[in-house]
C-alpha cells in the first residue's frame, strides 16, 4: 500500500539526489577552474568553529577574505589570483577534496533512501538488503558528522593562523560536544536496524509458518 | 531440527499423493513440499488438523521428536 505521503518523499527524495549529482559535478568543475583561473564570482565559504565579537574582511596577496561569527563562523574566500592556489596546492586539494567528499556521502546517503522507499509498500521492505541500507544511512551519518573535524584538523591551523595575523580576535577555536547531532542521529539510525533485522526474522519465521 | 514431520509415510500408508493431499488440506504444493522437507518453523493446529482429517491419523503419527544428537548420528553412517 502506497500513500500519497509516500509517493511525495519519493519525489523529495528522487529530486534531492539528482539534484546534488548536478551540484557535485558543477563544484568540481568550478574547484578544478578556480585552480588555473580564480574568480571573483567563485566564492569558498566554510563554517569554522571559532567564535568571534565582530564580522572582519582583510586582504592578502592573491586572495580577500571575510569573517563573520556567532557560535560558529563563517570564513569565506574570493581567491584573485592563480599563483595563490598554485603556491597552496595542498590546502586547496583538501578543502576541495572535503567539500567534494561531504557532497558524495550526502549522495550515497540519499541513494540509499531511494532504495528504501522503493520497498516501501511491498513486501520486501522487511529485508535483508534494507537491514543493511539502514545501518548504511546510521553509518553515513556519523561519517559526515566526523568529516566536521577532519576537515578542521587539516586547515584549522591555516586559518587560525590567518586571523592571528590579521588580529582578529577569536574566544572559542575548537568543536565543541555540542554539535554531535549526526552522530545521534546514526546512532539512533542504527539502533532502528536492528528493529528491522527483528522485523525481518518475524517475517521469515512467518513464511515457514505452514 | 528435533521435530520430524513423518507426512510422507503417511501418505505412502493411506496410497496418496502429494497433489492429493495438497487439495484436501486446502494447501499449495509448495507450502506442503516445505513441510514434508523439513524447512517449516512452524505448523498452525488449524493445519496439522487438517493433516490428521486428511490421512485419518494422530498428530503423533505425522510429528515425532527426535533430540539433536539422535538426529546427527541418524545422518551420519
Amino acid at each position: 500500500m502506497k500513500t500519497s505521503y509516500v509517493k511525495f518523499l519519493k519525489i523529495l527524495i528522487a529530486i534531492a539526489y539528482y539534484g546534488l549529482i548536478i551540484v557535485l559535478i558543477i563544484v568540481g568543475a568550478a574547484l578544478i577552474f578556480n585552480y588555473f583561473e580564480p574568480q571573483r564570482t567563485i566564492q569558498i565559504s566554510m563554517d569554522i568553529p571559532v567564535q568571534l565579537n565582530k564580522s572582519v574582511s582583510f586582504q592578502e596577496n592573491g586572495w580577500a577574505g571575510s569573517v563573520t561569527s556567532s557560535g560558529y563562523s563563517s570564513l569565506s574566500i574570493h581567491l584573485l589570483d592563480s599563483t595563490m592556489t598554485q603556491q597552496n596546492t595542498l590546502i586547496y586539494g583538501a578543502i576541495g577534496l572535503i567539500i567534494l567528499l561531504t557532497l558524495s556521502l550526502t549522495i550515497w546517503l540519499l541513494y540509499q533512501i531511494k532504495q528504501l522507499l522503493r520497498t516501501v509498500g511491498t513486501p520486501a521492505v522487511f529485508s535483508g538488503e534494507n537491514v543493511v541500507r539502514i545501518r548504511t544511512i546510521g553509518g553515513l551519518l556519523i561519517a559526515l558528522e566526523l568529516a566536521k573535524p577532519l576537515w578542521w584538523w587539516i586547515i584549522g591551523h591555516n586559518v587560525l593562523g590567518v586571523l592571528t595575523k590579521h588580529r582578529i580576535n577569536y574566544s572559542n577555536a575548537q568543536i565543541s560536544s555540542g554539535d554531535s547531532n549526526l552522530l545521534f542521529a546514526g546512532l539512533l539510525i542504527i539502533g532502528l536496524a536492528e528493529v528491522f533485522r527483528s522485523g525481518y526474522q518475524l517475517k521469515q519465521e512467518q513464511e515457514l509458518t505452514i | 531440527m528435533p521435530i520430524i514431520v513423518n507426512v510422507d509415510v503417511m501418505m505412502a500408508r493411506r496410497k496418496m499423493s502429494l497433489t492429493e493431499l495438497a487439495e484436501k488440506v486446502d494447501l499449495t504444493l509448495a507450502n506442503l513440499s516445505i513441510l514434508k522437507t523439513g524447512k517449516a518453523k512452524a505448523v498452525r493446529f488449524s493445519t496439522l488438523e487438517a493433516l490428521c482429517q486428511a490421512l485419518d491419523c494422530q498428530p503423533g503419527d505425522v510429528l515425532e521428536y527426535v533430540p539433536d544428537q539422535q538426529t546427527t548420528s541418524a545422518v551420519l553412517p
